[in-house]
């Protein structure tokens, strides 16, 4: 969590004024439009995840380009926030791996737009942090697959 | 992308369908793209991890992936996509993914693999890797299912 605050302060310029207690997850997650998934394995395996409508999403992607963003099937917004999502999770995997040595891998982000998305997974117990900006809100999803072997 | 690291992706599907009894299947199409982006009704997708990195995806229409569905439960019906069959489904693609691993490790070829996902929604792009891309489409008795593998290779 600390990752995600910070990373998005200095790239985007866009605050977390608020941020919810995390809250356990349970079933499917519905999308506001723009989510990036990062997952990983290792000792143990997971997903991060990060989800929010496209106006915040847009906002961001342009803050850290300096160019103006305005479709969400642009290819340069869409690989902006894969980078973004990269290099959270990098910075949290990071941190996890040199306290618990977790040996975690993160494979490459995945980006999806659209609308009534819902994202399944099997087998994960997750965690939502629910935040809000400025400009909107935004949702940070932490699952992991069968515990933490430390 | 050399044909070692797209044939077991291949094999795994063919085994792992042939188990829910759908035995015809043949290649349609091979495609490769600059980026793997996906416009389709149901995505399914698992990272890989280790020797090889990357994401493969495996993309259907709403109608194959209830069949799918039904197939993985004993010929149930299943009328509509809910909790229970989007979670099969993603299931079915680490079944997919899980099995190409063993058969990468047969090669001397370690790859983990992360947990699987799915994803169902109105006019959905995905884009799974900035990296090339192949896509080969089969086609079942059920329909065409599109495996889309982006491997950093």
């Amino acid at each position: 969590m600390e990752s995600t605050k910070t990373l998005l302060k200095d790239m985007t310029g866009i605050d977390i004024v608020k941020m919810s207690v995390p809250t356990e997850q349970v079933g499917e997650v519905d999308s506001m439009g723009v989510c990036t998934t990062i997952t990983f394995a290792g000792k143990c395996k997971g997903r991060f995840m990060i989800d929010m409508p496209p106006e915040l999403a847009l906002a961001m992607v342009s803050n850290m380009s300096g160019e103006k963003m305005d479709s969400i099937k642009y290819k340069l917004f869409l690989a902006g926030i894969a980078e973004m999502n990269n290099i959270i999770a990098g910075d949290a995997n990071t941190v996890l791996n040199n306290q618990y040595a977790l040996g975690l891998r993160l494979a490459p982000p995945i980006v999806f737009t659209g609308k009534n998305m819902i994202v399944a997974t099997a087998k994960m117990d997750a965690v939502f942090i629910e935040a809000s900006t400025e400009l909107g809100p935004i949702k940070i999803n932490i699952a992991f697959e069968g515990g933490i072997e430390v | 992308m050399n044909a070692k690291y797209v044939n077991p992706f291949l094999k795994a599907v063919e085994h792992v369908l042939g188990q829910f009894g759908i035995v015809d299947i043949t290649k349609k199409s091979l495609q490769t793209k600059e980026d793997m982006s996906i416009e389709s009704d149901v995505t399914a997708f698992v990272g890989v991890v280790g020797d090889i990195r990357g994401n493969v995806a495996y993309a259907f229409s709403e109608e194959t992936a209830k069949k799918l569905a039904s197939a993985m439960m004993m010929g149930m019906p299943v009328e509509a996509l809910n909790d229970m069959t989007r979670s099969a489904l993603a299931e079915l693609s680490n079944m997919f993914t899980g099995n190409a691993a063993a058969i990468f490790e047969s090669e001397k070829c370690h790859l983990d693999i992360t947990p699987p996902s799915l994803v169902v929604g109105e006019e959905v792009l995905f884009v799974l890797s900035f990296f090339q891309t192949l896509t080969v489409s089969i086609d079942t008795a059920i329909g065409t299912i599109d495996i889309h593998i982006g491997l950093e290779v």
